[in-house]
C-alpha cells in the first residue's frame, strides 16, 4: 500500500494543526499492519532554513528576496530553466508516511506549471505540477507518499524545478511524517 | 369589480416593494438574474466539479492559449490526455511566445519526461518503477468536497488540499483540472455569481463573473474576472481577467476541444529526448 488511505486528507490536515491529539490517534489503526507503535512529527522547512527542522539544497535559485507575505519574511526565485531548490526535513525513517505541503504567498511566483517532487530518496516519490500563478497564498497539500519498512532508514525531500521564461518561486515546505517503531 | 381592483392594487404594491428591494441590494439583483438564467448548477456545485474534474472525463485533447501581461507569459498549449485507471498517459507541448521558450511534458504510462528546450535540459522520472505498485491516492466523497479542502491555519492563512493528477498533464491542468483557480478565485461566493449559460465549442458552459480579492489584484493587475466552465466536467474552457478600464490583462482561451473520444488513447505518447540535452540529476542528497 503506497498511499495511506485509512483516514484521508481531512484527518491528515487536522493532524498538522494538532499533532499530539490527532497525529498518533489517526494512525493507531495501523498498529496491526506494522506491529509497531506509530509516531508522528511535523517538520516545517523554510528557504535558507535556520531551524532544527531541516535544511536546503539548491542549484541556482540565487536570487534571495525579503517579503512579508512569505514564510519568515523571505523566499528565493529563479528566472531560468534547469535549476532546482530542495527542502530536507531533519528525519530519516525506515518505513512510514509523509504528507507533503508547500507554501507560497508572493505575486512574483508566476510559473503556471511548477514541477514539485516529493517523497523518499530512491523512491517512492511523486511529481506534482502546480500553478503558482493561479494558486491562492498559504500552504498547499500536494500529496502523501508511503514507504514500506525495508530495514534501513531513508531521508525525505521536497524539491521544486525552475523553467525558462518565467519566475519560479521557492518559499517553504512542510512535511508531516508518521513512522513506526 | 371591487374585488378585482383590490387584488390589482395589492399586486401592484408587492411589485413596487420588490422593485425597491432589488434596486437597493446589488446581491439580490444578481440572484434574480441568476434565477432567470435557469440556474442548473449552484455555486458550490460548480466549485466541487472544478476541484474534482478528473472524476468526470476519461479522454481529452485540445489546444488553448494562456496569456498574462503581469506575469509576462504568452503560451500556446496542445494536449492529449488519457485519464483511465491503469492507462494514464499525457502528452503536452507548449510554447511561450513571449520568451520564445518551448516545452514538452510527456507521460508514456511508465516514464515522465519534462523537457525545457530553451535550457536544453530535461528531467526523466520512472514514475511507475519508483512507486510500484502505483495507484492514485484515494479520496472519499467527503474529503473531495470543496468546503472540506480549505482549512484555516493558526497564522491566519488557509491550507488548501489538492488532489493529485495521475496523468501528469502539466500546464494543461490550468484548463482540465483547475483546482488552483477554483480555490483562489472562487473561494468567497459573495464575490462572484453565475450569470448565464452558453455553448462553447459544442459544450454547455456556465458563465461566472466576479471581483478579484487583493491578492489577485496585485498578482494580475486586474480587478474583475469572467470564466466559462464546462457544466458536465468542471473543466475551465476560458478565463479572462480585466483591469479597471475593462481591458483583458490575463486570458486562457480554449481553441479546440475534444472530450471522451477513445481514439485519444491511440495517440503516440512515446518520447525521445533531443540529443545533447542535459539530464537534471535531482533530487540531490541532504547536505546536513
Amino acid at each position: 500500500m503506497r498511499k495511506r488511505l485509512i483516514f484521508g486528507a481531512l484527518v491528515t490536515s487536522l493532524s498538522v494543526l494538532n499533532i499530539t491529539s490527532y497525529g498518533i490517534t489517526s494512525y493507531a489503526a495501523d498498529d496491526d499492519l506494522y506491529g509497531a507503535t506509530p509516531n508522528s512529527t511535523m517538520y516545517e522547512i523554510d528557504n535558507d532554513n535556520s531551524t532544527s527542522d531541516g535544511s536546503n539544497g539548491r542549484s541556482g535559485f540565487s536570487t534571495y528576496e525579503t517579503y512579508s507575505g512569505s514564510l519568515r519574511g523571505d523566499h528565493r526565485i529563479s528566472k531560468v530553466g534547469g535549476e532546482y531548490y530542495e527542502w530536507y526535513p531533519n528525519a530519516a525513517i525506515d518505513g512510514g508516511n509523509g504528507d507533503f505541503y508547500i507554501h507560497l504567498n508572493s505575486s512574483k511566483f508566476v510559473n503556471t506549471s511548477t514541477r514539485y517532487e516529493y517523497g523518499f530518496y530512491g523512491g517512492p516519490y511523486e511529481v506534482y505540477y502546480f500553478d503558482q500563478n493561479a494558486a491562492p497564498g498559504g500552504y498547499s497539500y500536494l500529496g502523501s507518499v508511503n514507504k514500506e519498512i525495508e530495514g534501513s532508514t531513508t531521508n525525505l525531500y521536497t524539491s521544486v524545478s525552475s523553467k525558462s521564461g518565467t519566475t519560479t518561486g521557492a518559499d517553504a515546505s512542510k512535511v508531516f511524517i508518521t513512522w513506526w517503531n | 369589480m371591487k374585488k378585482i381592483g383590490l387584488i390589482s392594487l395589492v399586486s401592484l404594491s408587492l411589485m413596487l416593494v420588490g422593485f425597491f428591494i432589488f434596486n437597493n441590494d446589488s446581491t439580490s439583483v444578481e440572484a434574480q438574474e441568476e434565477s432567470t438564467t435557469e440556474a442548473k448548477l449552484t455555486q458550490d456545485e460548480i466549485k466541487n466539479k472544478m476541484v474534482n474534474s478528473i472524476d468526470y472525463f476519461e479522454y481529452a485533447s485540445g489546444e488553448f492559449t494562456y496569456t498574462s501581461e503581469a506575469a509576462g507569459f504568452d503560451y500556446s498549449v496542445s494536449y492529449n490526455v488519457v485519464n483511465v485507471p491503469g492507462e494514464y498517459k499525457s502528452k503536452v507541448t507548449y510554447y511561450d511566445n513571449a520568451s520564445q521558450c518551448g516545452f514538452d511534458t510527456v507521460f508514456d504510462g511508465q516514464t515522465l519526461y519534462d523537457v525545457d528546450h530553451k535550457a536544453e535540459y530535461y528531467i526523466e522520472s520512472d514514475i511507475m518503477a519508483a512507486n510500484a505498485p502505483y495507484a492514485p491516492e484515494e479520496w472519499s466523497d467527503e474529503d473531495k468536497a470543496y468546503e472540506n479542502r480549505i482549512e484555516p491555519a493558526p497564522n491566519g492563512e488557509n491550507v488548501y488540499y489538492y488532489r493529485e493528477d495521475p496523468t501528469y498533464m502539466s500546464i494543461a491542468k490550468a484548463s482540465l483540472f483547475p483546482q488552483e483557480v477554483a480555490f483562489g478565485y472562487l473561494q468567497d461566493n459573495n464575490m462572484w455569481a453565475i450569470t448565464g449559460y452558453e455553448e462553447y465549442l459544442g459544450r454547455e458552459v456556465a458563465v461566472l463573473e466576479g471581483d478579484l480579492n487583493e491578492y489577485y489584484q496585485d498578482k494580475t493587475q486586474g480587478s474583475t474576472f469572467k470564466m466559462w466552465v464546462d457544466t458536465e466536467t468542471g473543466i475551465l474552457l476560458q478565463k479572462e481577467v480585466y483591469n479597471e478600464s475593462g481591458e483583458v490583462v490575463e486570458k486562457l482561451e480554449t481553441t479546440s476541444f475534444t472530450l471522451n473520444d477513445p481514439s485519444t488513447a491511440t495517440y503516440d505518447y512515446s518520447y525521445t529526448v533531443p540529443s545533447g540535452y542535459t539530464k537534471q540529476d535531482a533530487p540531490h542528497h541532504p547536505t546536513n
